[in-house]
């Protein structure tokens, strides 16, 4: 369903994503995990065509990004980290004009709206602007808007920043509902308990490069430590062990 | 915390504000290292020593002429009046700034929750924009404040008006911002941007008014000139600030330093009580007011029944989406509307001001094409100001926002197609309303109005198009304010080529009706062809600079 190959994206002398490789199968719940910086963000633009990679190819649906980017995009489905989105259009507007710009017929436009609100809890709050919308709806809008054109891939930018318990657990439950249709979701996230219950595989990224990906027992034979949590692991991984947090956080303390 | 204590905070942030203001000017031209920006910085020092060497020289002037010519002019009051021309300029150029700075700037955010006196948030601002003020004023005066005491033989009188440049903008200050804290609590919540927009748009209405309806020259009377000035005995008053400042500026000025100083004595004392003042009585009135104008965001509900598809025939559904979206997101932002409605409304207000002499002069000159293209005059400063107002910005609207439609399987093509069809079409519905009520008025002759009429919509097209092209190819979409959406060099190029095509097209269509007959041409072919010729050069400059656009904004990167 998606794979990336030795995807690369350079600024000048930083190299922001190195030599990227990543396949993620139809059916999958893919967490992307990674310390701030690493090039989480970066690695979901270019696999959603916002970001041009400066070498390297990926393919979304069957359909390679740079050659037919307009194709890959129509099966995609995008929510980033900070839901940008006009602030003087009511909620419903907004979906009508997303629904428009992923060519989804008016008909059933307007039905899939009218459930994806109702699937939200946002029903009663469609007309206001959204400049009115606290920053856990808009997410959640944006999360409408990404599924309204019923892609095969939704890509996330941390969705549950900002969410409240009940709506991380409805996020987390349209996501399941979403992977059990054969589709993908490929998700970016700090939250490691959420990459430990939802994700049927995980990837970690450091310092742009991929440094590990697989189910949680793979990764925990990788790095030789069973009965570790993904936190342990990730942190193994990334260069941040418990003692060099501790040795900060004393340093902070003087 | 005493209000000494609270002054003395104020004045702290105040600096602090100042400096981080300077280091931004700083990191924004000099240390950015960005060739446009460093001619920028040339260019304005420049003109800075030119007008500062313009100003001595007029200072040297001045001097000699006061001392060979005995005006019988008080020197107080003559002063006064500059004084209180000051004034207004530090009322007007405050107001709008400090409503500005008190309720929507982004780093109020930091600074109220920050451990500072609230009070102290009103005084930093206002220390800010007193500093702001001192540096725009020396900018333009200081030649003069050193030079004139010193070509008049009074030196240290120099120090004594800088001292007052300094003083002075305080009390025009803390009345401008007390004022402002109670318009700050009258803004209705979440409206401060849109009230400001309103605000500058009545005064810059009221002050065009009142040139329009004052100003002799556009009365077609010769401006009268007095033998004397304006006798105004309250300029000197002493009881009020410009009066202080006077009196202290024109004893300095005529040598005797003791009374100057007496008179900013006077001047300094009565700036720290309104200080004073304006700390024990702003810092409540403010919290309350920024919580409830910027803060309070109000439900706003779009009117029922507004639903519906709209299908504009012709254009795809995504072009659709995108002018729907673009119009909605117009007229629901009144500072976007304010700069369609500024033009407007000076163009209606000129309009029947002048129509008079205007109808009277077309009708001298008979039916024909000159009459023809007078009458269309209004109808293309229609077609200019909504063209560069929606055109330039019409990329850049889209703001943070541009995400949504990069992620979407829709090309470059469509995106900008979309975006000459929101500008042109209510371009050429309004200007074609216009000219072709003002062609019927004047009647210069159907076919000349035919001929006339029809350089709208193909002129329309391209100027519409190209103000587009112009503002991707300087996208800003860091920016939710319009003013700031349009990039200073799109901006001056779309108004040289707004220029451009309309001198062109003014000079081959006159040209072509002065020159034909004597060059034995046909009079109304030679008319049309001489409008066609810049309209296709400009169709095809405008085809061009859309290719380049998308070219830009394919390669765009968010």
């Amino acid at each position: 369903m998606l794979t990336a190959q030795r995807l690369t994206k350079r600024y000048g002398a930083l190299t922001a994503v190195d030599n990227l490789d990543l396949e993620v199968s139809p059916g999958e719940l893919f967490g992307f995990l990674g310390p701030n910086g690493a090039g989480k963000t970066t690695t979901i633009k270019m696999l959603v065509g916002l970001l041009r990679p400066t070498s390297g190819s990926a393919v979304v649906a069957g359909r390679d990004l740079l050659r037919e980017p307009e194709a890959a995009k129509a099966r995609i489905g995008y929510v980033p980290d900070e839901a940008r989105v006009y602030e003087r259009l009511a909620a419903r507007e907004f979906l009508e004009f997303s629904g428009d710009l992923y060519h989804v017929p008016r008909a059933s436009r307007d039905r899939r709206i009218d459930a994806l609100l109702q699937l939200f809890e946002l029903k009663d709050r469609a007309d206001d602007f959204l400049s009115n919308y606290s920053r856990g709806m808009r997410q959640k809008i944006s999360l409408a808007a990404a599924l309204l054109h019923d892609p095969q891939v939704l890509f996330l930018d941390e969705p549950t920043v900002g969410l409240d318990p009940r709506s991380a657990r409805q996020m987390k439950d349209i996501l399941i509902d979403f992977t059990r249709e054969g589709k993908t979701v490929f998700l970016s996230t700090h939250i490691l308990e959420i990459a430990e219950r939802m994700c049927t595989r995980v990837g970690i990224i450091n310092r742009g490069q991929l440094v590990a990906a697989g189910t949680l027992t793979e990764l925990r034979a990788m790095v030789r430590a069973d009965g570790q949590s993904l936190e342990q692991i990730f942190l193994q991984l990334t260069g941040g062990g418990e003692e060099d947090v501790r040795a900060l956080l004393n340093e902070l303390e003087k | 915390m005493s209000p000494l204590a609270r002054l003395n905070a104020g004045l702290r942030l105040g600096l602090l504000l100042w400096r981080a203001q300077m280091r931004m000017l700083w990191n924004h031209t000099i240390r950015s290292r960005k060739p446009l920006y460093l001619v920028g910085v040339v260019l304005a020092a420049v003109t800075v020593i030119v007008w500062w060497i313009q100003v001595a020289f007029l200072s040297a002037v001045a001097a000699t002429a006061a001392s060979r010519v005995h005006t019988g002019v008080p020197l107080d009051r003559l002063l006064g009046l500059v004084f209180i021309g000051y004034t207004a300029f530090l009322i007007f150029s405050s107001f709008l700034f400090t409503l500005n700075a008190l309720l929507v700037n982004v780093d109020l955010e930091l600074l109220l929750p920050a451990p500072w006196p609230i009070e102290a948030v009103v005084i930093g601002r206002m220390v800010a924009q007193g500093l702001r003020l001192l540096v725009i004023s020396l900018l333009v005066t200081l030649p003069a404040v050193i030079l004139l005491p010193v070509f008049l033989g009074h030196p240290l009188a120099a120090l004594g008006l800088l001292a007052i440049i300094a003083i002075y903008p305080v009390i025009p200050l803390v009345l401008v911002t007390l004022v402002t804290l109670v318009a700050i609590r009258l803004v209705p919540p979440g409206r401060g941007r849109e009230v400001i927009t309103a605000l500058s748009l009545l005064v810059a209405l009221g002050i065009n008014l009142v040139n329009i309806l004052a100003n002799p020259a556009l009365q077609g009377r010769a401006p009268r000139l007095h033998g004397g000035f304006p006798d105004i005995p309250v300029a000197a008053s002493p009881v009020l600030p410009f009066g202080w400042a006077a009196r202290a500026s024109a004893a300095g000025l005529e040598g005797d330093l003791a009374r100057m100083l007496a008179w900013i004595l006077v001047l300094l004392l009565a700036s720290a009580a309104a200080l004073v003042i304006g700390v024990r009585v702003s810092g409540a009135i403010y919290v309350a007011g920024w919580i409830q104008g910027a803060q309070g965001r109000g439900r706003r509900r779009r009117p029922a029944g507004a639903r519906g598809a709209i299908h504009i025939p012709g254009l795809t559904p995504v072009v659709t989406a995108l002018i729907v979206k673009d119009w909605r997101l117009r007229l629901r932002d009144l500072t976007q509307l304010a700069r369609f409605v500024m033009p407007m409304v000076f163009l209606i207000v000129l309009v029947v001001l002048r129509a008079g002499p205007l109808f009277r002069l077309v009708h001298a000159l008979g039916p024909g094409p000159i009459a023809a293209l007078l009458a269309l005059g209004p109808a293309w400063l229609v077609l200019l100001a909504i063209t560069s107002a929606f055109g330039l910005s019409a990329v850049s609207l889209e703001g943070q926002a541009m995400w949504i439609y990069l992620a979407s399987p829709n090309g470059m093509r469509e995106f900008l197609e979309a975006k000459c069809w929101s500008v042109v079409l209510p371009a050429l519905a309004l200007s074609m309303l216009v000219g072709i009520a003002l062609e019927v008025l004047v009647h210069p002759g159907t076919a000349w109005a035919v001929a006339t009429l029809a350089l709208l919509p193909i002129a329309g097209v391209g100027l519409g198009s190209l103000m587009v092209a112009i503002g991707a190819l300087w996208a800003r979409f860091d920016w939710t304010d319009t003013r700031r959406m349009v990039h200073p060099a799109g901006g001056l190029l779309g108004s040289v080529a707004q220029m451009v095509a309309s001198g062109a097209i003014a000079l081959l269509g006159v040209g072509a009706a002065f020159f034909a007959r004597p060059l034995g041409l046909p009079q109304w072919p030679t008319f049309v062809l001489a409008l066609a010729l810049p309209c296709a050069a400009l169709l095809a400059v405008s085809l061009a600079a859309l290719i380049l656009a998308a070219q830009r904004l394919r390669l765009l990167q968010l």
